[in-house]
């Protein structure tokens, strides 16, 4: 059956191809550096009808035989206007040069910029990273994530928190892709900084509903991140010195219009922020970051071109020469673009996926002992764009996923190892977009997946499979390479996408869409926040795939000629198959992860509203989330119940979240930036009694997420000096200055509670007494500055 | 773990972070009865009844005073557990066997102050065998670490085998000069180190108290036996009691114990009855 839809999607254009009209295609470039652009419009005014460049810049239209202006649109860059006369298939590739009209309040040259109301994606959050690189952050560091989480429906459960959630899903739903690789674990030092070095990045684009079926394998979201490709004019550098971290970037052309390089480094320096410390628990630790990006391209011919690309990065902590740990991801994507016809756009990937962590003592300690966790996937891929004429566009593919997990390996004065799991994980999908007429346009696809766990592996089996416990186990299976131990598909792996988009009128839009979304891999974590020791672990005998089916419905409107974009987007999501654990689970270096789970369900709901503005002087946004989030685990017995079966907040319910970002340009060398957020505090579990054993007090909780911590608010404000660059000279430098939560305010990162001795000088702890009390942290308490400064030549 | 990214994490924001004690007003459960206690092979037997507070009253819980406490081994009545000098506290002078299972049951009469009348009964434990400690001896260790952190001094070391046979559980408590040294939980297990000799050639003896102060300080090590039932019991109750509030913490979990309310079987008590087979060893510093 699969050879028969293979053939099917391979014989697709064949079938589907019209000779009668001609084929205007080509690639859409930033004329100073040779970059693809992504999502340039391309507006061929006399007929009002129009295509974009896809994710490597290529676009490609089918139109009746004819003489046109063809406009090619981009935000911040000047509008192209070419004469086309189309009497045969052409081939016209075009150079953008960035805008000189940025100061003037409305930009003359943008009348068409409307995507947000003309497309039929919705639930889209696209961000650009020179917007993002004028946003006051934390210590100067531009953090794409943390810009990501002013938007609307995108969140975390706190500063610092590893991961982000979006829509009411939880950190491991969202699939992060660079250069289409997945990226684990998407934060640095325990989630205060992202691994996206800005620098290296051309383009960041956040699916939250809406997905297209090119995308599976997690429920709530896709961030597809792409790095550049490397100026393939000239040589260039740049870099910047912050108070965390330095960065340098190197690329230039390798042959002349053939290939080009890029090269990027970052290390920080929190090691110093240690050493202040007056504490020798704290002042002795080592603690830093730094990753590594590279990219390599080249063209074989006008139709082929290959990328190479990769990322590395690590966090590595010590502890007094004591004690080490260190995580990271590390991936590769070797991609082969070949164009079949014109119409027919194809992109082939290998992508190779790590992410590890390692923890330990050194080793010439005499008791030494090293773990060692990890998850490796290899990817295999291809995607095809058919560009069947000006109102039909197909996207067909396939993928397919080997996953290599290895929960542990303690090596050291011991030598132990939990067993290795592996799964494979195809998948097909088709898409058509189709403008049904000049008000309607439909993308409705489906993908279809499944999931498949093999051997080798021995597998317990347990009295009552539907709730595995350790005392209970009868017998063992022992499977070998390759052997199937459980699989998935069938009709459960079919996985509808559908968006409508019906234009009200030039300036608005209904827009609605479905999808009905998969997970086959969950990160075992039960912490509020994931850790970097948390680890994914695959669907099988005992853990099933997670389901999610989202319900979206939006209204888009622009005004001023398109230089404000608002929208107001409704949601509702079901979420089957919730990964939740026992009470005290024990997680870590635990091969029979199914005798500590639990099963659960989910659902989410809400209203975003968002008003943008990216042209002129001012430019901007102001977002706001009200939603739910809740998590129901009811199992047929109270050991299998959290909450006793009710429904409970999520740790990332926050009822509202606010956020206004603004950067207004003052003269030509200054402009000043702020930010203010306010979220509903999130909630947390507190004690409800307490009772005495032995010498220790205990606090009694008999109800998950009952107490919320204080409501969240924090404003920042930096201003960017930029002088203009001198002709002829290659070396020109910016500085960023800024104060993070400029009224130090004392949010709470956290509430806890403790038991404190009643009475110091009582040194036996059994005659001693324990108060109670409740403690704030809070880990920005006060203003913090930051100086950053920023070079190239 | 948690404590560690705790503690990086204010250590990094050394210069940013704070902590305030606040006030806040969650609501009070119902209060529910508390039954503390352990037979072994070679101590009194004691039990502790007590009732659940408000969290943020202070002071102790309040005591049940006036309970009858009777001992079970093997399903037959052994002992009564007398009212001892402190509040709330019996004890008999009742030693248990390794192998044997035990109960208790504590009877609370009408018109106790602190909670209603009702019967309560622990669910068997069995006594499991313990590892025996071999002998003990006092060492100068200096690791070898850069920065020098540990305190270079004299230290008791301890050599002990642990059983072959995996199953077993263990909790490790520490006094100095009678004093108990910290009421932190100490569990472990022997699936990494069953059947290990630990002063040999392979796992060095294992320093569990230093460097010594002062001449004849005396360190004590007692080890327990513990059913993997209350191993997990115990680990609950010191994730629960020490949290550390980051959000790297699991979510708090509902506490039950092996008490039960005999004419209400649903119904559980927050506390354990455990037995254990018992070894100590005390090292006495001389200079």
């Amino acid at each position: 059956m699969i050879r028969n839809l293979l053939v099917t999607l391979f014989l697709l254009p064949v079938i589907l191809f019209s000779q009668n009209k001609y084929t205007l295609s080509g690639y859409a470039r930033d004329a100073s550096n040779g970059e693809e652009l992504i999502g340039v419009n391309v507006y061929v005014k006399e007929l009002k009808a129009g295509a974009s460049t896809n994710l490597y810049g290529y676009y490609s239209i089918t139109l009746p035989a004819g003489s046109y202006q063809v406009e090619y649109q981009y935000i911040g860059f000047e509008t192209v206007i070419k004469s086309i006369d189309l009497t045969k298939d052409m081939s016209v590739s075009v150079e953008l040069s960035e805008s000189q009209t940025q100061l003037q309040e409305v930009e003359v040259t943008s009348e068409r910029i409307d995507k947000n109301v003309t497309s039929v994606e919705m639930s889209v959050a696209k961000l650009d990273v020179k917007e993002i690189q004028k946003v006051p952050q934390l210590l100067g560091e531009t953090d794409i994530i943390r810009t990501l989480t002013l938007l609307p429906g995108i969140t975390t459960v706190g500063e610092g928190a590893n991961g982000f959630n979006v829509r009411g899903g939880a950190a491991d739903q969202n699939l992060i892709l660079l250069d289409e690789a997945p990226v684990y674990n998407s934060s640095h030092l325990f989630g205060f900084f992202s691994i996206f070095n800005a620098d290296a990045v051309k383009d960041v684009k956040v699916y939250k509903g809406g997905i297209p079926a090119q995308y599976g394998g997690r429920l709530s979201s896709v961030i597809d991140v792409r790095q550049k490709e490397g100026n393939s004019k000239k040589y260039a550098f740049n870099g910047g010195i912050g108070l965390l971290s330095s960065r340098l970037l190197v690329e230039g052309p390798i042959i002349k219009d053939k290939s080009s390089f890029m090269v990027a480094g970052r290390r920080s320096y929190a090691d110093i922020f240690l050493a202040l410390s007056d504490d020798p628990d704290i002042n002795q630790n080592i603690l830093y970051f730094y990753d590594l990006n590279m990219k390599v391209n080249y063209r074989l011919g006008d139709k082929d071109r290959l990328f190479l690309s990769g990322y590395f990065g690590r966090d590595v902590f010590e502890v007094n020469d004591l004690f080490g740990f260190d995580w990271g991801n590390a991936t590769t994507s070797l991609r082969w673009n070949h164009l079949f016809s014109d119409k027919l756009f194809s992109n082939f990937t290998f992508v190779y996926s790590d992410y590890t962590y390692s923890l330990g003592t050194p080793e010439d300690d005499e008791f030494s002992f090293r773990l060692t966790s990890r998850i490796q996937d290899y990817h295999l891929k291809g995607s095809f764009n058919y560009y069947l004429n000006d109102k039909n566009r197909l996207d067909y593919g396939f993928e397919g996923i080997y996953y290599r997990f290895s929960p542990g390996e303690i090596t050291g004065f011991t030598n132990i190892k939990l067993q290795n799991e592996y799964a494979i994980e195809p998948s097909l999908y088709i898409s058509h977009e189709a403008k049904i007429n000049q008000r309607l346009t439909v993308l409705y696809g489906l993908r279809y997946s499944s999931f498949y766990k093999i051997g080798p592996q021995l597998v317990q089996i347990y009295e009552n499979s539907d709730f595995p416990q350790e005392d209970r186990l009868i017998d063992t299976l022992n499977y070998k390479s390759f052997d199937l131990i459980k699989g998935f598909d069938g009709l459960q792996g079919l996985e509808p996408r559908i968006s409508v988009n019906y234009l009200i009128n030039e300036q608005s839009s209904l827009k609605a869409s479905f999808n009905r979304t998969r997970q086959y891999i969950h990160l075992i974590s039960n912490t509020t926040s994931p850790t970097p020791i948390d680890l994914y672990r695959p669907s099988g005998t005992y853990i099933d795939p997670a389901t999610v089916y989202q319900y979206t419905m939006g209204y888009f409107r622009n005004f001023s000629q398109n230089t404000y974009e608002a929208s107001v987007e409704l949601y509702y999501k079901d979420f089957l198959n919730l990964v939740d654990y026992r009470p005290g689970a024990d997680l870590i270096f635990n091969e029979f992860i199914e005798t500590e789970i639990l099963s659960g369900i989910g659902r989410a709901y809400g209203a975003e509203f968002l008003l943008r503005k990216q042209t002129g002087k001012l430019t901007g946004w102001l977002s706001y989330t009200l939603s739910r989030s809740e998590l129901k685990v009811d199992g047929a017995t109270a050991d299998r119940q959290i909450n006793q079966g009710d429904w409970y907040a999520s740790n990332w319910d926050k009822l509202h979240d606010f956020s206004i970002v603004l950067n207004y340009q003052l003269t030509k060398k200054w402009d000043i930036s702020a930010n203010f957020i306010y979220q509903t505090g999130r909630p947390i579990t507190a004690p409800s009694g307490k009772f005495e054993f032995e010498e220790i007090t205990v606090p009694i909780y008999d109800g998950r997420n009952n107490f919320r911590i204080p409501d969240y608010h924090r404003m920042d404000l930096s201003a960017n000096y930029t002088p203009e660059r001198k002709p002829g000279k290659r070396f020109y430098s910016s500085w960023s200055f800024g104060i993070y939560n400029v009224y130090a305010r004392r949010n709470a990162y956290s509430i806890y509670f403790q038991s404190v001795a009643n009475d110091p000088d009582v040194s036996d702890f059994s005659t001693q007494f324990f108060d109670t009390q409740a403690v704030r942290l809070s880990i920005f308490a006060t203003a913090i500055p930051f100086a950053t400064w920023n070079f190239n030549f | 773990m948690k404590k560690l990214i705790l503690y990086i994490i204010t250590g990094f924001l050394i210069l940013t972070s704070c902590q305030d004690v606040v006030t806040i007003d969650v609501p009070n459960s119902s209060i529910g009865i508390n039954i503390v206690g352990r037979v072994t092979d070679s101590a009194d037997t004691y039990v502790t009844v007590s009732v659940t507070a408000g969290y943020f009253d202070q002071g102790q819980t309040p005591r049940i005073e006036n309970a009858t406490v009777f001992l079970y081994e093997n399903g037959s009545r052994v002992s009564e557990l007398l009212p001892d000098s402190l509040a709330g506290l019996y004890s008999t002078n009742f030693r248990g066997s390794i192998g044997n299972s035990y109960e208790i049951e504590v009877q609370i009469p009408a018109g106790n102050p602190n909670f209603e009348q009702s019967t309560w009964r622990s669910f068997p434990e069995t006594m499991n065998r313990v590892l025996r400690f071999d002998s003990s001896n006092v060492r100068s260790l200096n690791r070898n670490t850069s920065p020098q952190v540990f305190t270079e001094g004299d230290y008791a070391l301890v050599y002990f085998q642990e059983p072959l046979g995996k199953g077993d559980n263990y909790r490790f408590r520490l006094w100095e000069n009678d004093s108990l040294v910290t009421n932190d939980i100490t569990v472990f297990f022997d699936d990494v180190i069953d059947g290990e000799y630990f002063g040999g050639d392979v796992i060095p003896a294992f320093d569990y108290f230093g460097p010594f102060d002062n001449n004849g300080d005396s360190a004590t090590l007692e080890v327990s036996s513990l059913t993997r039932e209350y191993r997990e019991y115990l680990e609950l109750i010191a994730q629960l009691a020490f949290q550390v509030g980051s959000t790297f913490d699991p979510p708090p979990a509902p506490v039950t114990g092996n008490i039960y309310n005999v004419d209400n079987p649903q119904q559980s008590g927050y506390g354990y009855f455990t037995a254990s087979a018992v070894d100590m060893i005390t090292t006495r510093y001389t200079e």
